[in-house]
């Protein structure tokens, strides 16, 4: 594999990397937004679900508290009957200053009213633990409100009020609270799952344990005082986002492959039209190689019968000659075809231009001449530079030849060598027809001719630039193509060393 | 001619309820007794006072309507043999229904479910396929919300002429919410202000037979030790027996003092004792047996030959049979004397038996007590000597030395089954043999 072919892969596949890991990243950005969105859709209906049954079990205070508001209304003189006004209430006190009213320690007591009495000590002595616990405002102190002593193994739930001095303050039972809600809880999240909790303990799970693999916990509250030992959980399918992960992948991998696909594609038909080209040059190089031996002989039995005929043999002498030039020039453009597909050695080596201009003006005059052309040399003193003698040469011929080719009617080619900073150009500029500009780009490939008048009836590879051009990038520098009016030029900019 | 026709059958109902009030609609035996009447002058011994509630025979034809919840624990623990007998056990119950009484099924394991809502038996067919179905193993014990599912049940048709009745079936110990003694005993209370009662029945030797005999207990159920799931339909059938044969409810039974008459304690069924008042209430009474309430008091101080009232008794309940409330009413006096001969010769048997059959079963408790503390060798003494001191009681009566006799003798097989069982199951049965004593059931024990 030529190192031009394997660079030309590292692109490809360069590219096609650079655009898959694109659309990997972007994709898998979009995933994850999406995955976080769903995430954040359910954790919301999460937390919406949760306070409807956190709702649901304080509005069951709630109703207790309207109730026995009303009752403190209708309170009656005799304080034993407050008890009986409504079944829920389990106990009743009534508390003035810290002196406990209701139940009257002075009476006989049954033992559990012995032991209600027993249990609001504290709150006897000192009446304020019960709105303690809110801390909202501490000037003013609530006239009513909830209270729960947690100290015993069930938690005692009062609710009191503050009424001209006395406070009354009601026990519901705890137990009648799980009680209702155990059987009022009925909650269908389809796969999601409610979880009541009261000091750790279930108390409600709305759906049976075998049914609640691989559930997530989505959100978790505690409900306000007097309840803040109960816990509400909400679990929920993580499932969804392992669907979106799966199918989104999947997605992505079938547009990497079309892109990664059509790249290759690219690719493929870029190598294949550069392989065909190699191909051409192969087989015209080989041609031309076969064509050497024979065209040798042509030029060197052609030569022998010029020394051999006489100016005498006007006819004859001027047949010969053509021969032996135009064997000459057929082998110069084999020349040309072997140079194209193999390059030979770069050798460096510092070169005079002026001797080279001489040389190559020596060369190219005669043939000028015969076409009523002549050049025109303008360049500084004393120029050298590092570079290949040969490479140079050929390049410089492809200019002038070029010139004499295509535009001997401008009867003029100035050939110029100007110093800059950091380069050299050398350049052959014509008066012909010059080249359009759209074509410019086309004459640099190999095989490419242009298709007018001028190029009519001239013989000529189509490789000459394409060679020039290699050449010139084998030293480092470059071919530019400027367009004065009329002709062309030619520059050959190397750096200088 | 409609209005001919209202007149003749009011004239008819009239006749009917007069001949049925002639024929003596059948009440609640109630008798109220001192176990010693003729006190010693100038001494202030402990007395008993008894009332014994005796209920009517109940014609089997005529029994009340049954509103029934069956709670049955399914969690993994019943595997095999014992959801398979309760299944046919509930199985049994529906077959024993009539279309008149209200049945609902409720079973728990980590969750509950009311597979069958509280409604009339009428396709007992689908009932069973339901029962079968929804009787699979799983999960653990929530037992409080299985429990107030089924008060929740039973009290969707809550009426005064049924008897409604929970049937609690568990083997485990509860580990799902709620689980103290003192909250289900909470939950009970809830079940006993409703009117329902709660049976509970222990499997095996796994489950808490404190909490099951307080669940009994506060809402006056019954309660049994199932000790191998092939008893249970026989438990079945006599607790369809008890429930069948409810001839009173609601009974209250409030005992005034007089003054400086001093309640001690209350011996057996526990009540509530406010200055000199004591307030027992029964949920229930069957057919043809005996409950008493039992208060140990110190009677005043008194010169020979005086009487001194010592109590006034009221008695109310709701008679099934009549379907109407009846109430009770007696005065008791105590008499005082000089000869320790007449104080013994009026004592009453019949008390004296029940309350050391009382103080025996006091007895037992402090057994368990021991037991739960590793002493199995103390608490079998004390058995025994509570055992030996019954038997020692001076009595002539055939009937009342049959009862201390069948006392004595099923504390004798429960010393001699902590020998041979193990810790758990003997507990267990000492449980329940102190439970059914103070609740003065029949013994369930083979």
């Amino acid at each position: 594999m030529s190192p031009r072919k394997s660079k030309s892969l590292s692109i490809a596949i360069v590219i096609i990397f650079a655009v898959i890991g694109w659309i990997a990243y972007f994709g898998f950005r979009t995933l994850e937004h999406e995955v976080l969105l769903r995430h954040y859709q359910a954790q919301t209906l999460a937390q919406t679900r949760i306070a409807q049954a956190g709702a649901f079990i304080m509005n069951w205070l709630e109703q207790r508290a309207t109730r026995f508001e009303l009752l403190m209304e209708l309170k009656p003189n005799d304080n034993s009957t407050l008890k009986t006004l409504d079944d829920d209430i389990e106990d009743v006190f009534v508390l003035q200053k810290n002196k406990l009213l209701y139940p009257d320690e002075s009476q006989p007591l049954t033992q559990k009213e012995q032991e209600w009495a027993r249990l609001l000590t504290p709150i006897v002595q000192e009446p304020s633990l019960l709105y303690g616990h809110s801390t909202e405002s501490e000037e003013q102190a609530p006239l009513a409100g909830w209270f729960v002593i947690n100290e015993m193994q069930e938690p005692v739930l009062l609710y009191w009020r503050n009424k001209n001095g006395e406070v009354i303050g009601f026990r519901v039972s705890y137990v009648r609270l799980l009680f209702d809600v155990v059987n009022a809880a009925d909650f269908h999240f389809g796969g999601d799952l409610l979880r009541i909790k009261e000091n750790g303990r279930l108390l409600y799970q709305s759906k049976p344990d075998e049914q609640l693999s691989k559930l997530v916990r989505l959100g978790a509250i505690h409900l306000p005082y007097p309840l803040s030992t109960w816990q509400i959980e909400y679990e929920g399918q993580p499932a969804s986002t392992l669907i979106i992960y799966g199918w989104g992948s999947l997605f992505l991998l079938a547009l990497m492959a079309i892109v990664g696909l059509v790249v290759f594609r690219f690719y493929r038909e870029y190598t294949q039209t550069t392989r065909l080209a190699q191909q051409q040059v192969n087989f015209v190089s080989q041609v031309s190689h076969e064509l050497k031996t024979p065209l040798t002989n042509i030029r060197l039995y052609a030569e022998l019968l010029k020394e051999d005929l006489s100016a005498e043999d006007g006819e004859g002498l001027r047949y010969a000659e053509v021969i032996a030039t135009e064997s000459q020039r057929l082998s110069r453009l084999i020349q040309n075809v072997l140079m194209f597909a193999r390059m030979p050695k770069l050798n460096i080596q510092p070169i005079n231009l002026q001797t080279l201009i001489r040389q190559m003006v020596d060369t190219f005059t005669p043939s000028f001449q015969a076409k009523g052309m002549s050049i025109v040399v303008s360049m500084p003193e004393q120029i050298s530079i590092n570079s290949d003698l040969d490479r140079l040469t050929q390049i410089m011929s492809n200019f002038l030849s070029n010139a004499e080719k295509y535009a001997a009617k401008g009867k003029q080619v100035h050939l110029t060598i100007e110093k800059q900073a950091e380069h050299v150009d050398i350049a052959v500029r014509d008066y012909g027809a010059g080249i359009p500009e759209k074509e410019v780009k086309m004459i640099f490939q190999p095989f490419y001719r242009i298709k007018s008048a001028i190029t009519e009836g001239v013989s000529g590879t189509g490789i000459g630039l394409t060679i020039a051009r290699q050449l010139a990038e084998s030293l480092g520098g470059e071919i530019l193509v400027n367009h004065p009016v009329p002709g062309v030029q030619f520059v050959l900019r190397l750096k200088q060393s | 001619m409609k209005m001919s026709r209202v007149v003749v059958s009011m004239l008819l109902s009239c006749v009917l309820s007069w001949s049925a009030s002639a024929k003596m609609a059948p009440s609640v035996t109630i008798k109220t007794e001192i176990a010693t009447p003729i006190i010693l002058e100038n001494t202030q011994d402990k007395n008993y006072l008894k009332v014994s509630l005796t209920g009517f025979s109940l014609d089997v034809k005529k029994r009340s309507p049954i509103n029934l919840a069956l709670v049955i624990d399914r969690s993994s623990s019943m595997s095999g043999d014992r959801i398979e007998k309760a299944r046919d056990a509930a199985i049994m119950a529906i077959n024993m229904l009539d279309g008149d009484d209200l049945l609902s099924v409720i079973t728990y394991d980590s969750v509950v479910e009311v597979i069958i809502p509280a409604a009339k038996v009428k396709d007992k067919a689908k009932l069973i396929e339901t029962v079968k179905k929804n009787t699979q193993p799983r999960g653990t014990t929530a037992l409080f919300a299985g429990l107030s599912k089924g008060i929740d049940q039973a009290s969707k048709h809550l009426h005064k002429e049924q008897v409604n009745r929970i049937i609690l079936l568990s083997d485990g110990q509860a580990n799902v919410g709620p689980t103290s003694v003192g909250e289900l005993s909470e939950l009970a209370k809830i079940a006993a202000k409703k009117g329902i009662a709660i049976t509970t029945l222990g499997i095996g030797d796994g489950y808490n037979e404190d909490l099951m005999a307080a669940i009994a207990g506060y809402s006056d159920g019954n309660h049994a030790f199932v000790k191998h799931p092939a008893d249970l339909e026989a438990i079945f059938v006599k607790e369809f027996n008890d429930v069948m044969s409810v001839v009173a409810q609601n009974l209250e039974v409030s005992i005034h003092l007089a003054n400086n008459v001093i309640p001690v304690r209350l011996l057996g069924r526990d009540g509530e004792i406010k200055g000199n008042k004591v307030k027992v209430r029964l949920n229930q009474l069957y057919s043809n047996q005996e409950k008493y309430v039992l208060l140990e008091v110190i009677p005043a101080k008194g010169m020979r030959a005086e009487t001194k009232p010592l109590a006034e008794v009221n008695v109310s309940y709701e008679n099934l049979g009549s379907k109407q409330k009846d109430t009770y009413q007696k005065a008791l006096a105590v008499r005082y004397t000089h000869s320790a001969e007449e104080t013994k010769s009026a004592m009453v048997e019949d008390v004296l038996a029940d309350s050391a059959i009382q103080l025996m079963a006091l007895e037992s408790e402090r057994a368990i007590q021991l037991m739960d503390e590793g002493k199995v060798a103390e608490a079998k003494e004390v058995l025994n000597t509570s055992a030996r001191a019954l038997e020692a009681l001076p009595i002539s009566q055939p009937a009342t030395k049959k009862k201390i006799q069948e006392n004595v003798s099923q504390n004798d097989r429960l010393i001699e089954r902590m020998g041979r069982e193990n810790k758990a199951s003997a507990r267990k049965a000492l449980k329940e043999q102190s439970y059914n004593t103070q609740r003065q059931n029949s013994s369930s024990a083979p």
